[in-house]
């Protein structure tokens, strides 16, 4: 079943080298199928916010954003492994200049300054282009590299903790913690010690648990969630601090807990009657799912989003060039954190942080990340262009 | 696949563990969530009932609910909504101070323009610490803008300007935009006119516009206050209103920011301790306010804090205590009567008391019943958190009181054996309670109170609810003297070791701990919102056209609302003829009686029901949850709902009152009306109305005449004094015993300090008089029938033996007065030689003197005598059991078993020395008289539509001979000359004859009356009328006059019996009545 089919020198190519028989439509199929998730969910709760006389979400938006992103999509379907390769370092180089960019450029919204306003009216997000930047810049950095020495491993550490700490310093530490397991993974995946990985796993779990206890280098806020999050484990501490600082872990649990099995049915869930529930049409609508859909439709949404990233890291054993296979096991990281981290902080089961389901959250940064690196892996994974400088025999 | 491979594993291990942990939260804890979702669009509403009315025997309604409402303020939405909070509330923002209201209405156009000629731009940069200029004010640049809160200003400022200038919510989000584009922007009153399309010069002028508009509006609303004070102009009255609201807001929100920091309320401690050592300037700084405001805050909190411990906090605790079984006698009375009354525990009192200067759990605790024992001191509400409160480099050294904070030699327990209970080392305490009043005046009650107090203490089965209420005063002062000992002495050694850390404020005080301070500020928002948006009521039953406007017209009036209520309004009772205006709460208002709330008893004995309630309302419910919300909202009385505790409102309060419904909504659609789900969960059902017998317009009539009695200014022997000063009742009754008139002066409407000419140099307003109560019912102080008395002695006295041939003597005798066994005739000169019939005609004490010596052996032979007339019992008035609301005293009083002296039988047959009654008794007796049955008096007819049976009338035990014997006697009363009222009520003055008797009952000098010509005497007239075919028995009851009857009741009986009201219901009884002079 894992056994791909191999790059064959009889074997057609079509349009700048794809081989259309290599496309994983798989992949695309169950993005579209997420695609097609968030669209029903946003559009009830843009009815719903008609129906209320709010304006938090807008239908028409979400579907703007996602027709923005499918050239993206297509670009980054159509991006050469070759050429990407090449310009791996300058592409991380410019996320890591829009994130610096921030500073002095961005908008302050909610206290933080994340959002650059391009003409047009859209709003970028460097840190969620710095995300597929960091994979490309790793990837162009590991393809040559094992990790086996110490010496080999300065450079990655130095290009992973560059955008973590432009990012964590907008302030957004969530999405900053987000690129770990992305550049772990991908460390892994370029030939890591399981031992070192370990050790800096287990390293960075002591530093962090260092910083909470003595508040060193977090914000108070930051402090807060993870102070909150310890507390109110268990439903009852849950429901007495709801208004102590744990409002919107509150309102996610209140949801996904109402849904039950079957679900409340769409746009009757509570976070759509009430509105209380913060940032429910991105960071937050993995509750408004489970809520509305109930086990059923919650399960189906993990369940495709691990299919999505088996697929994916499936996908990228099959390619033999090293480069291409790293970007497209880092897009597999890159999904698995996001869902990961998205599901487990609505569910409870980490401290509160902002960061969307990819293609389903509304959000034009997000999407287009996220529909860019699925056209990356599907383009990466249809091509083949054979490299000498590389170990195209061993994994 | 050999690295991709566990990162698969991982994927899918990650997953598991997703789908399990969602699986718990909707399977396994699904309920719980699915219950708190519920909470949030679940409501419940009572739907209050309509308290049935009172009407009277005529179908005019006397009293009744009436639909309502109460005019209140949302302070928050005012200040966010209406142009007048809007700009004092941005002036205040950037002076750093609260800016009057008062000033901002005088300073509206102007300031407002400064305002809409500021940018956008420049907010921003002064949020960022900039210099601003807004018209004639400067704020200079500052450094530091976290300190001055510049961001949090810039963010009001800018809400401010745009909701002055009334922004779209598309020009807001442009605004918005243009925000966020960094550019240099114009004034808003520019971008206004951009947006409108229109020039500077019409977007000022349409601001002006609206600002006028706004003034207009609100003279308008001023204007339909109806304050009372013309002087000061309605605008200026209605601002200093909204004045005193946001005074309060501001208040409540900054005690709770202090809580939220401290972790109690500032008013527990100490406010000049408080001002002194700890640093409050961030409260200051986020209300705005400056210091003097800041110290004004402290003052009233703390007094605030006291009058709640002492009216409220207090009382509810010594409630518990009442209520608490095994504790003390029920009710809060005295158990005089109990046959082993219970010794109430001092400790569990003290246990009970001390719960008010512990953490609000504690407290909760303690009103259920479950205080911690008084001696632990640690953890009262101030010090035990007080030295982690501030910041300190090392927690706070404080030595607090190990022992309890109150102890105090006083407490301690006396040396040698104590009472039962323990109370008496409280009586050192006791001592120290002043006895002046609060207006720091002579209290005779409250003298007399301390006395029974100090008296019970000793005794402490009599110890009852009024007399712990008196006594808790000194004791938790002396707490509060205690504590706060402790705090202060807390509160220096804590400074004085952040002085030495160098951690004071550069104004020398301590500072809160970072992190409560920013627990506090979080809770900031929440705070201000919470208390802002919370209705306080500005005027209760506004009129109709302010109503109107406040629903009509809601975007003009801010913050203004109307809420609809209900309130009991008594009737006007208009009457004819030239009188003074009648207010409809003057009618019968003993009778009738009062409303109230719960007071602090009640509220304890439902307090577990009452959450029992409160959880029901909070959740799902089973469908037997269900029907016990039903019964419990049937049951329980709200906090502001008013019961009858007098009168008839209280005797038949359970018929009055209706039962609450509940209707729970769920959803939030209800604004828009889609989907929204209700649900009855329990009826409404309306109280039922009373008919009673009274007649309003006859009772009011008497009343009025009562109040303003008139006698023959010829006759040298009225007392003028008294009719200068009425004290006194009527009553009339038909010849079924229904109450027609139950009129009673002083009553509750009678104005005590009207002038009252004094005659003779005799003061003759005593403290008792000045009772307003129903003296048709109740006596307050010993009250013999006198002379009305004799009809029935005579009655009986035929009925078993007495010849009524049989004449006496009444003459002088040496040099004193005519008598007969001592006892004096009113007559100095003696009748002579009298037989009944002209003892009765004439009232001659001297031969009912014998009669009582000569019929009556015993004290028996009285009783019976008496009781088979009524005497000695209920009148039947109060037919309820277990009603409570009217009062009738009809304990006999001295009428005891005990053996009578033979002075005191011939001065029974008197009606005097032994025998005591109330007019409504004597009304029952002569009703009873004249028809030879006994009859119960009624004052209610029927309950809805349901008539009451009257109660059979039973048979006198007296024979019609008898009878007629005495009714003929008593018609010579007032028709044959000799009689003793035949001057006054006679036929050609009242145009038809009566039947009557008259009465005069000397009563006991005092040192008052030492120096008096004559003793007091209470004073009588009582019958029926007319002589033939009579249709009403009546009394006429004067209290403590200095004459006779003939010379002080007759007169009002003439008064009242040639009322037009009373002749016009005479005619409708089927009379003919003689035209008297003036009659129409």
């Amino acid at each position: 079943m894992f056994e791909r089919r191999q790059q064959s020198s009889t074997s057609r190519a079509g349009i700048a080298g794809v081989h259309w028989s290599r496309v994983e439509w798989p992949i695309l199929a169950v993005a579209v199928c997420l695609l097609g998730i968030g669209m029903v969910f946003i559009q009830t709760m843009s009815e719903a916010d008609l129906r209320y006389d709010r304006q938090e979400v807008s239908w028409e938006s979400h579907l703007r954003k996602i027709i923005v992103s499918v050239p993206g999509m297509l670009l980054a379907f159509l991006v050469r492994p070759r050429w990407l390769r090449r310009y791996a370092g300058l592409l991380y180089s410019a996320s890591l200049v829009l994130l610096a960019l921030v500073p002095f450029v961005g908008q302050v919204r909610n206290d933080a300054r994340r959002w650059i306003q391009l003409p047009l009216g859209f709003d970028l997000q460097p840190s969620e282009l710095a995300k597929l930047g960091l994979i490309l810049g790793l990837a162009g950095l590991l393809y040559r590299r094992r990790l086996q020495t110490s010496q080999e491993w300065a450079a990655p550490l130095l290009l992973t903790a560059l955008p973590m700490i432009l990012v964590a310093a907008q302030p957004d530490l969530g999405t900053a913690l987000t690129m770990v397991p992305v550049a772990l993974g991908m460390f892994y995946l370029a030939g890591a010690p399981g031992r070192v990985l370990t050790s800096l796993v287990c390293i960075g779990a002591l530093l962090g648990l260092g910083a909470w206890k003595l508040e060193l280098g977090v914000l108070d806020y930051q402090l807060k969630r993870i102070d909150v999050w310890a507390s109110t484990f268990e439903p009852e501490d849950l429901i007495l601090n709801q208004k102590r600082g744990a409002f919107h872990a509150f309102q996610a649990r209140v949801a996904i807990g109402n849904g039950g099995l079957h679900g409340t049915g769409l746009g009757r869930g509570i976070t759509n009657q009430t509105g209380h529930l913060p940032e429910r049409e991105s960071d937050s609508i993995f509750a408004v799912i489970a809520e509305e859909g109930g086990l059923v439709s919650g399960g189906v949404v993990i369940l495709l989003y691990t299919l999505l990233v088996c697929l994916i890291m499936i996908s990228a054993a099959s390619i033999r060039e090293r480069f291409s296979r790293l970007v497209v096991g880092g897009v597999g990281l890159f999904f698995m954190a996001h869902y990961f981290i998205n599901m487990s902080v609505n569910m409870g089961l980490m401290p509160f942080t902002g960061l969307t389901l990819p293609l389903i959250s509304t959000g034009g940064s997000s999407m287009l990340v996220s529909t860019a690196a699925i056209g990356l892996v599907l383009g990466q994974v249809a091509r083949h262009e054979p490299s000498l400088g590389e170990d195209s025999f061993r994994f | 696949m050999r690295r991709t491979g566990p990162l698969i594993v991982i994927c899918l291990v990650g997953a598991v563990m997703l789908f399990l942990r969602l699986a718990k939260i909707q399977i396994k804890e699904h309920e719980i969530w699915a219950a708190e979702a519920a909470r949030m669009v679940r409501s419940g509403s009572l739907v209050n009932y309509r308290r049935g009315a009172i009407i009277d025997g005529s179908g005019q309604v006397m009293v009744r609910d009436e639909a309502t409402y109460t005019l209140e303020l949302s302070y928050r939405s005012f200040r966010r909504g209406h142009p007048l909070g809007l700009l004092a509330h941005a002036r205040s923002s950037l002076v750093m101070r609260s800016v009057p209201l008062a000033l901002t209405w005088n300073q509206l156009e102007s300031w407002s323009l400064d305002m809409a000629r500021l940018s956008p731009t420049d907010l921003d940069r002064f949020g960022e610490g900039a210099a601003l200029e807004v018209g004639d004010l400067y704020l200079p640049a500052c450094e530091t803008p976290e300190s001055e809160l510049r961001a949090e200003r810039a963010s009001d400022l800018r809400f401010y300007t745009a909701r002055l200038l009334g922004l779209t919510p598309r020009e807001g989000k442009s605004l918005r935009s243009l925000r966020h584009s960094r550019n240099e922007l114009p004034s808003y009153l520019e971008l206004v006119a951009e947006w409108r399309g229109s020039s500077l010069e019409e977007a000022r002028e349409a601001l002006l516009e609206r600002l006028g508009s706004a003034r207009i509006h609100l003279e308008l609303f001023a204007s339909r206050l109806g304050f009372e004070d013309e002087r000061l102009g309605d605008v200026p009255q209605l601002i200093a209103e909204l004045e005193r609201v946001r005074s309060v807001v501001d208040g409540l929100c900054a005690s709770g920011l202090f809580a939220e920091a401290a972790g109690f309320a500032p008013g527990r401690v100490d406010p000049n301790s408080l001002y002194r050592l700890v640093d409050l300037s961030w409260i200051a700084l986020h209300m705005r306010w400056d210091d003097q405001r800041l110290h004004e805050w402290l003052q009233d909190a703390h007094e605030r804090w006291l009058s709640w411990r002492n009216n409220v906090g207090a009382q509810h605790l010594t409630a518990q205590f009442f209520n608490s079984a095994d504790e003390g006698p029920h009710d809060g009375e005295v158990a005089e009567f109990a046959a082993a009354p219970k010794i109430p525990n001092s400790e569990h009192w003290l246990d009970l008391l001390s719960a008010l200067y512990r953490e609000d759990e504690v407290y909760e605790s303690a009103l259920d019943g479950l205080p911690l024992p008084w001696q632990h001191g640690r953890n009262t509400a101030v010090l035990s958190e007080i030295d982690s409160l501030f910041d300190l480099k090392r927690s706070g050294q404080i030595a607090l009181p190990s022992t309890a904070l109150w102890v105090g030699e006083e407490l301690e327990p006396a040396a040698g054996e104590m009472t039962a209970g323990g109370w008496e080392r409280l009586a050192p305490l006791a001592k120290e309670i002043d006895p002046l009043g609060s207006d720091g005046q002579e209290d005779a009650g409250r003298r007399w109170r301390l006395g029974q107090l100090l008296a019970h203490l000793r005794r402490p089965a009599r110890l009852g609810r009024y007399d712990l209420e008196l006594l808790s005063e000194a004791l938790l002062d002396r707490w509060e003297a205690n504590l706060q000992r402790h705090f202060v002495d807390a509160l220096e050694t804590l400074h004085a070791q952040a002085k030495e850390e160098g951690r004071l404020t550069p104004a020398g005080r301590l500072r809160f701990a970072p992190g409560r301070l920013a627990r506090a500020l979080e809770s900031l928002r929440d705070i201000l919102r919470d208390y802002g948006d919370r209705p306080l009521t500005l005027l209760d039953r506004p009129d109709y056209e302010l109503v109107y406007l406040l629903t009509r017209f809601p975007e003009r009036y801010k913050g203004m609302q109307v809420r609809e209520a209900s309130v009991r309004v008594r009737e006007p009772i208009e009457l004819e003829g030239a009188r003074e205006a009648s207010g409809s709460e003057r009618v019968a208002s003993e009778v009738l009686g009062t409303l109230s709330v719960m007071g602090a008893l009640e509220v304890q004995m439902q307090r577990e029901r009452e959450k029992r309630l409160a959880e029901l309302r909070s959740r799902e419910r089973t469908p037997a949850e269900d029907n016990e919300l039903d019964v419990l909202i049937g049951d329980l009385i709200l906090r502001n709902e008013s019961r009858g505790v007098s009168g008839l409102e209280g005797e038949w309060d359970d018929v009055l009152r209706g039962r609450n419904g509940y209707r729970e909504h769920r959803g939030l659609e209800d604004v828009y009306g889609q989907g929204l789900v209700e649900r009855e969960l329990s009826t409404r059902r309306d109280g039922r109305d009373i008919h009673i017998s009274l007649l309003a317009d006859l009772q009011r009539a008497t009343e009025l005449m009562l109040e303003h009695p008139r006698y023959d200014p010829t006759d040298e022997s009225a007392d003028a004094t008294w009719f200068n000063q009425p004290v006194g009742a009527i009553v009339l009754v038909d010849m079924q015993g229904r109450v027609i008139v139950q009129a009673s002066v002083p009553n509750s409407s009678t104005d005590l300090e009207a002038d009252g000419s004094l005659l003779g140099g005799m003061a003759v307003i005593r403290e008792e008089r000045r009772q307003q109560l129903n003296r048709t019912m109740r006596k307050p102080l010993f009250q013999p029938p006198g002379s009305v008395f004799k009809p029935f002695v005579a009655a009986w006295a035929l009925e078993h033996g007495l010849d009524e041939h049989t004449t006496v003597m009444c003459e002088p005798s040496a040099g004193d007065w005519a008598n007969y066994g001592g006892v004096h005739c009113w007559d100095p000169y003696g009748h002579g030689r009298v037989d009944l019939s002209a003892a009765i005609k004439g009232s001659c004490n001297s031969y009912f003197a014998w009669v009582g010596e000569t019929s009556f052996p015993h004290v028996g032979v009285y009783w019976e005598m008496a009781r088979s007339f009524g005497y000695g019992l209920p009148t039947g008035i109060r037919r309820r059991e277990g009603g409570s609301g009217l009062t009738e005293d009809y304990v006999p009083g001295l009428f005891s078993t005990r053996a009578l002296s033979d002075h005191e039988r011939r001065q029974a047959a008197n009606g005097l020395a032994v025998v005591e009654a109330t007019p409504s008794q004597v009304a029952r007796a002569f009703l009873a008289l004249a028809t030879g049955e006994l009859r119960e008096l009624s004052l209610v007819d029927g309950v809805g539509d349901e008539l009451l049976p009257l109660a059979p009338p039973q048979p006198l035990g007296v024979s019609k001979e008898s009878l007629d014997l005495v009714r003929q006697a008593m018609w010579q009363v007032s028709n044959e000359r000799g009689g003793t009222a035949q001057r006054v009520l006679n036929e050609e003055a009242l145009g038809m004859q009566l039947v009557i008797k008259t009465g005069s009952a000397d009563l006991a000098r005092t040192s008052r009356d030492s120096n008096a010509r004559k003793p007091p005497k209470h004073t009588w007239v009582a019958g029926w009328f007319p002589a033939q075919n009579p249709v009403a028995v009546f009394t006429v009851f004067l209290d403590r006059t200095r004459s006779t009857s003939s010379h002080s009741a007759v007169y009002v009986a003439r008064q009242f019996l040639s009322m037009p009201e009373t002749r016009k219901w005479i005619r409708s009884q089927g009379v003919h009545l003689e035209p008297l002079r003036g009659d129409d």
